[in-house]
């Protein structure tokens, strides 16, 4: 890293205090610079943990916990540890012993993931007495990503299910020819669906086809999704799901289903198609669909 | 002392051993480590005590831990008080008798997780002197609960129960009896979003075009209404999904749509019910499934 010189004072970063220039008026009030009070309001004692609970939906992902701490000496001691969690969006947790002083500052940063809705953490202090995981003192919890390192202090403490999620888009082999498609949300996600795009091919014979969306929050329960228009035999037409407005209908190589704006599946909800009077020579193409994401129940 | 044990049972971990490693420099800056501040913005008198109300969806088993300063012997001690609730569209208070001393910090946490124990709203607070659970409290935190995601003073703040995204909910209804139109009724303390409503007419023999209606009303009077386009004749069994389509085709063969008002928020005690223009006696609606997002509307 090159060395960088601050603007004001000229002087170079870690200089001695001789180095720097004094360009600013001193203050009207004179500070404490001997038998200051120590800066931080969490002070850690010699059996308390440091622990961290890390979940995401990134592979390779890896969390790089760093922190500060004002040891009863009087010095400032750096710590940092790693955690690996698996891809699944389980949780991966971490304790780390500290030792006794003031808790300076701890920031989080990940490896792999860029935006909100991949890669959740939530760290705080913990005495084994309390029992595994169990918090004494919450420090922060928020997805991170590798640019932005939400820390103690100034960090926030939310759900996994609060504020922008992951856009993502998920491309699926289609089924086997006769057969409808299905999707299913993975164990601890929430989506919000956005958008669907697939290819239906009808067979030669049969009357027409009548695909339907499936929309099921959970398995028992139904948003039931019309096409715009039946599908005769013969024919390759593109499906497209939306929260559409209007709709022209113009195309007949398209055809439409319309959901609402606002529809969430969580862990155990299904997307599918329910083609009416399917032939056994139907195919349905590769499954293209787009949701908004978060970790859940994390 | 190196070697000690803590109270846990384990070993003191060790500030001058090999593996902390002192990299930056001294600070110019000298610390007043003998006198120092209590850390805390909270002091607990011997007569206050922590009160944790809460609604609770799903009856679990809640715990409260933190760290206080005690008061006498100076020491920083953690504690745990573990309560048992049950699931109760009904606020419920504890009280949580703590020693004096600052009180550095509280969590709260509700487990095990799920979908309806994450709605659970609870808030923890102090109540100063003994004189009951109706003096006034200090709110410390307060908010919906999740996995290990719990609440906690002085991190997470005071949400009202009307904030967030909401949890997504599915509610399966009984069917109605036979030439009975069905009803879904928010519960007390309840606001939902309605998402979807989906539900299955089986019409008899007895000849007449049946006309669905979808009502949203307060208990007593009509506040909203809609109505698919087609009529369904004698010895059919349609599907029919009301939602914010905006734009859907009304019917495809036996799949009927309703478009409702995308942005549909019943309080407690408001319904949304079926009205069958010539339902049949022996008519019967079945598969009744509603999907709100659902908030808890009060406190």
């Amino acid at each position: 890293m090159a060395t960088v010189r601050p603007p004001l004072t000229g002087a170079a970063l870690g200089g001695s205090p001789d180095d720097f220039q004094v360009h600013s008026i001193r203050p009207a009030v004179r500070f404490l610079s001997r038998g200051v009070q120590p800066p931080s309001n969490v002070y850690v004692t010699a059996d308390d943990d440091i622990t961290i609970g890390v979940a995401s939906s990134q592979p390779n992902e890896v969390v790089t916990v760093t922190y500060r701490l004002l040891d009863v000496s009087g010095n400032i001691v750096p710590g940092q540890f790693v955690v690996k969690p698996a891809s699944d969006r389980s949780i991966t947790v971490h304790s780390e012993s500290l030792c006794e002083g003031f808790l300076l500052s701890v920031s989080c940063k990940a490896a792999v993931a860029t935006t909100r809705g991949q890669t959740f953490a939530r760290i705080f202090l913990s005495n084994p007495a309390l029992g595994l995981g169990q918090p004494s003192y919450m420090l922060m919890a928020d997805y991170v990503t590798t640019a932005m390192a939400p820390a103690f202090p100034n960090g926030r403490q939310l759900a996994p299910s609060e504020g922008p999620g992951n856009l993502v888009s998920y491309v699926q082999n289609g089924p086997a020819a006769g057969a409808d498609w299905i999707v299913n949300v993975p164990t601890n996600a929430r989506w919000r669906l956005r958008h669907v795009n697939m290819l239906f091919t009808t067979a030669i014979g049969g009357g027409v086809r009548t695909p339907e969306l499936l929309v099921l929050a959970a398995p028992a329960s139904g948003l039931q999704c019309v096409p715009r228009t039946t599908q005769a035999a013969g024919l390759l037409v593109a499906y497209y799901g939306g929260n559409l407005v209007y709709d022209s209908g113009i195309d007949p190589a398209t055809n439409t289903w319309v959901f609402p704006r606002d529809m969430f599946l969580l862990t155990g909800g299904l997307l599918l198609s329910q083609t009416l009077g399917i032939q056994a020579g139907d195919q349905w193409g590769t499954t293209r669909y787009a949701v908004e994401e978060w970790l859940d129940n994390v | 002392m190196p070697g000690d044990k803590n109270i846990s049972g384990n070993e003191f971990a060790d500030p001058t051993n090999e593996q902390v490693q002192i990299l930056s420099a001294r600070p110019l800056t000298t610390w007043d480590l003998d006198e120092v501040l209590p850390e805390a913005f909270a002091y607990l008198a011997a007569e206050d005590s922590l009160v944790l109300s809460g609604l609770f969806k799903a009856s679990r088993t809640v715990t409260v831990s933190g760290r206080i300063l005690d008061a006498f012997s100076r020491k920083i001690v953690p504690f745990q008080q573990q309560i048992t609730v049950t699931a109760s569209n009904a606020f419920q208070q504890f009280q949580i008798q703590t020693q004096e001393g600052f009180l550095l910090g509280a969590t709260v946490t509700y487990s095990p997780p799920s979908n309806a124990a994450n709605q659970s709203f609870i808030a923890l607070g102090i109540m100063r002197g003994a004189v009951g659970f109706t003096s006034i409290q200090t709110t410390l935190c307060a908010g919906y609960m999740n996995q290990l995601g719990l609440i906690s003073w002085p991190q997470s703040g005071i949400v009202n129960p009307r904030e967030g995204n909401g949890t997504p909910l599915t509610f399966s209804l009984g069917n109605p009896a036979a030439g009975a139109d069905f009803t879904f009724t928010v519960a007390n303390a309840e606001r939902n979003q309605i998402m979807s409503v989906h539900a299955v007419l089986t019409t008899a023999v007895a000849a007449a075009n049946r006309q669905v209606q979808f009502i949203v009303d307060d208990g007593a009077t009509t506040l909203y209404a809609t109505t698919p386009g087609p009529v369904q004749a004698a010895s059919l069994a349609w599907d029919y999904t009301g939602a914010g389509f905006g734009y859907a085709p009304t019917q495809a063969l036996t799949s009927v749509s309703v478009h409702v008002d995308p942005n549909l928020v019943l309080q407690q005690g408001w319904r949304i019910r079926s009205a069958t223009t010539a339902i049949q006696a022996a008519d019967q609606w079945s598969a009744i499934r509603v999907t709100v997002r659902q908030w808890i509307d009060q406190g």
